[in-house]
């Protein structure tokens, strides 16, 4: 199967998974036990507070109906407002993404900057101290839940060494100077990159391996090329095809993975909004928020197909 | 010629546990995990102190001969709470396998044996559960049940659903191409006779391989909603939740942090090896 078909199944295939995306954030509000109205307003609503709030999410209609009406709105850009402080979801979406998307960026990039070299090097040096020390660290990174880490980087980096403050994102701005600003960002960033830098390390170590067992970086060697040169100009080159196609699948796991971070840290991101009104059970943000982030999933799922398609010619659409 | 002979008659099963038990880690890995199942289960006669009871004469103690794990802000003993938060985590991890497991397979095999437009609908609305990171759905999930350690079960359980039904169907489409399938349905068995007695049979292992990895995910899973205060609830013991009410006391008193840590990484770790075991064992193809 040729590469547009292949595009073409995975794009009819979008409206689909949209679809049902929107039915399951549309049935969180429904299996709600007990009234949704008389939940998010507390026992001290009153009968027209309630009515008007009733009328706002169509529940006066049949439960079809206010699901139409609820995507006509979400259509033409309305996603609803906090019951709590009447802010506009598309407002706290436009203020809170951001500061995830710029940390799970930044996580991500952590991960490749160190991943590559240490996994390039632990496949060259196979079964060193360094190869074994390597995979030792991806078990346990990758078993390790992120927040455990995070409060153990706090003890020492912030409490105990005192050399990074534990917040401060969001507070300060490019004017406070580079260190304030960027100082904060320390160790939620180490706390998150954990994770993938383990999964990537494994996987650029497990394709590099491959490519040194094969013909032409038998014959450079042969030709008396240096080992640097054949790692970075030879191999490398190989290597960063598997990690290119899961830059987009990590960077939308460190978005999803922030929020233990967020709350841990006072990150002013969408975790943070999304625990704040799970606790208030604001249910126009958790329903908005829960959309946004899908939509971006699919969108960097389509993203990590596309590079997958275009970095490697080697794959089969089937 | 030796492998051979020693391998004749013998049951899959035991050539299973044979090459599990080849694998060291995983061997050390499930006595771990039994201590721990152990320590859990009779918790209530290891210890007798109450995991809730407070004490607040001797609150904040380090560890000591009475109080091996120290004691937290409330004077209650660590070392109880850590059993009976064991106790938490592997409920929450038996539960959400129960149901993603016992739903989410299920549904891909039939799914997958049947194919055609049903098969296309419901793997899209899998893909979709799929399009949400896990943690996050399960939080906007316990937004909408409200915070109960059943509600963190059915939430967690919920979410790892597709992943099961993914790999069902997947293993399904592959043995409907085998031969002996072919001849069932060629001798007329009923669909029901197939998918239960030559396609079940055969991704039993898969299945297994992704319960101990789904096993690992729900403890993590559940410590990280009770750390955000979004899963079991106080006073109930639990290790996200009691890592939680550390984080105020992270530089008097590292015993409240260090504990919890150490039992979750611990958990999860071993219950890693037991997966890699299983893979080893029950899935040949799988290369590492």
């Amino acid at each position: 199967m040729g590469i547009w078909s292949y595009f073409l199944r995975r794009l009819v295939q979008i409206p689909l998974v949209v679809f049902f995306v929107t039915v399951i954030i549309f049935a969180l509000m429904k299996v709600t036990p007990g009234d949704p109205i008389a939940i998010m307003l507390g026992p001290y609503a009153t009968p027209e507070t309630m009515a008007a709030l009733q009328a706002e999410f169509y529940l006066d209609r049949s439960i079809p109906l206010q699901y139409v009406l609820w995507v006509r709105d979400l259509m033409s850009g309305d996603l609803g407002h906090s019951i709590r402080s009447q802010e506009l979801v598309t407002d706290l979406v436009a203020t809170r993404f951001p500061v995830s998307i710029v940390i799970a960026g930044m996580a991500t990039l952590v991960s490749l900057l160190i991943a590559i070299p240490a996994g390039v090097y632990a496949a060259y040096r196979r079964n060193s101290p360094w190869d074994y020390g390597l995979m030792g660290f991806t078990t346990v990174g990758l078993s390790v839940p992120t927040f455990t880490l995070a409060l153990v980087l706090i003890l020492f980096f912030a409490l105990k060494l005192r050399w990074v403050p534990i917040s401060g994102i969001g507070l300060r701005t490019w004017s406070d100077g580079f260190a304030a600003f960027l100082l904060p960002y320390v160790l939620p960033v180490a706390a998150l990159a954990v994770t993938t830098i383990a999964e990537l390390a494994r996987i650029v170590r497990a394709s590099m391996l491959e490519v040194l067992e094969q013909e032409f970086i038998r014959v450079a060697r042969a030709q008396g090329i240096g080992d640097a040169l054949i790692l970075v100009a030879h191999a490398l080159k190989n290597v960063l095809i598997p990690v290119i196609t899961v830059i987009a699948v990590v960077f939308a796991f460190q978005v999803g993975n922030t929020i233990t971070i967020e709350y841990l840290f006072s990150i002013p991101g969408v975790g943070s909004a999304l625990i704040a009104a799970v606790i208030n059970r604001d249910f126009p943000v958790i329903q908005g928020l829960t959309l946004v982030v899908g939509v971006f999933f699919i969108a960097m799922n389509l993203l990590a197909d596309i590079l997958y398609a275009v970095v490697d010619p080697r794959i089969r659409y089937g | 010629m030796t492998e051979s002979s020693r391998t004749h008659g013998e049951s899959p099963l035991r050539l299973a546990a044979q090459r599990f038990l080849r694998h060291r880690l995983a061997v050390i890995g499930g006595v771990l995990v039994t201590i721990l199942i152990l320590s859990a289960v009779f918790a209530p006669w290891l210890t007798d102190v109450e995991p809730a009871k407070t004490n607040l004469r001797s609150k904040l103690s380090p560890p000591s001969w009475e109080f091996p794990f120290g004691t937290d802000h409330f004077g209650r003993d660590v070392f109880t709470r850590m059993l009976h938060g064991a106790r938490v985590s592997l409920l929450v991890g038996l539960g959400v396998v129960l149901i993603a497991a016992g739903i989410g397979t299920p549904v891909g095999v039939v799914s997958g044996y049947f194919g055609g437009r049903l098969d296309n609908l419901v793997m899209r609305l899998m893909d979709a559960f799929l399009t949400f990171p896990p943690l996050l759905l399960a939080v906007a999930i316990m937004g909408t049940l409200g915070p109960e350690t059943e509600n963190v079960i059915l939430a967690v359980g919920l979410v790892y659903i597709p992943v099961f039904a993914r790999l069902a169907r997947g293993n399904t489409l592959s043995l409907r191409e085998y031969t002996y399938v072919s001849a069932s349905v060629a001798l007329g068995a009923s669909s029901w006779r197939i998918i239960t007695r030559d396609i079940l049979p055969n991704i039993i292992g898969v299945i297994l391989v992704l319960i101990a990895v789904t096993f690992s995910r729900a403890v993590i899973a559940e410590a990280s909603l009770s750390f955000l205060g979004l899963g079991v609830q106080p006073p109930t013991a639990s290790w996200g939740r009691d890592l939680n009410e550390a984080r105020r006391y992270l530089e008097d008193a590292w015993w409240l942090v260090t504990f919890p840590t150490v039992m979750i990484a611990l958990a999860v770790l071993n219950m890693n090896f037991i997966g890699d075991g299983l893979r080893d064992a029950l899935d040949p193809r799988a290369q590492d």
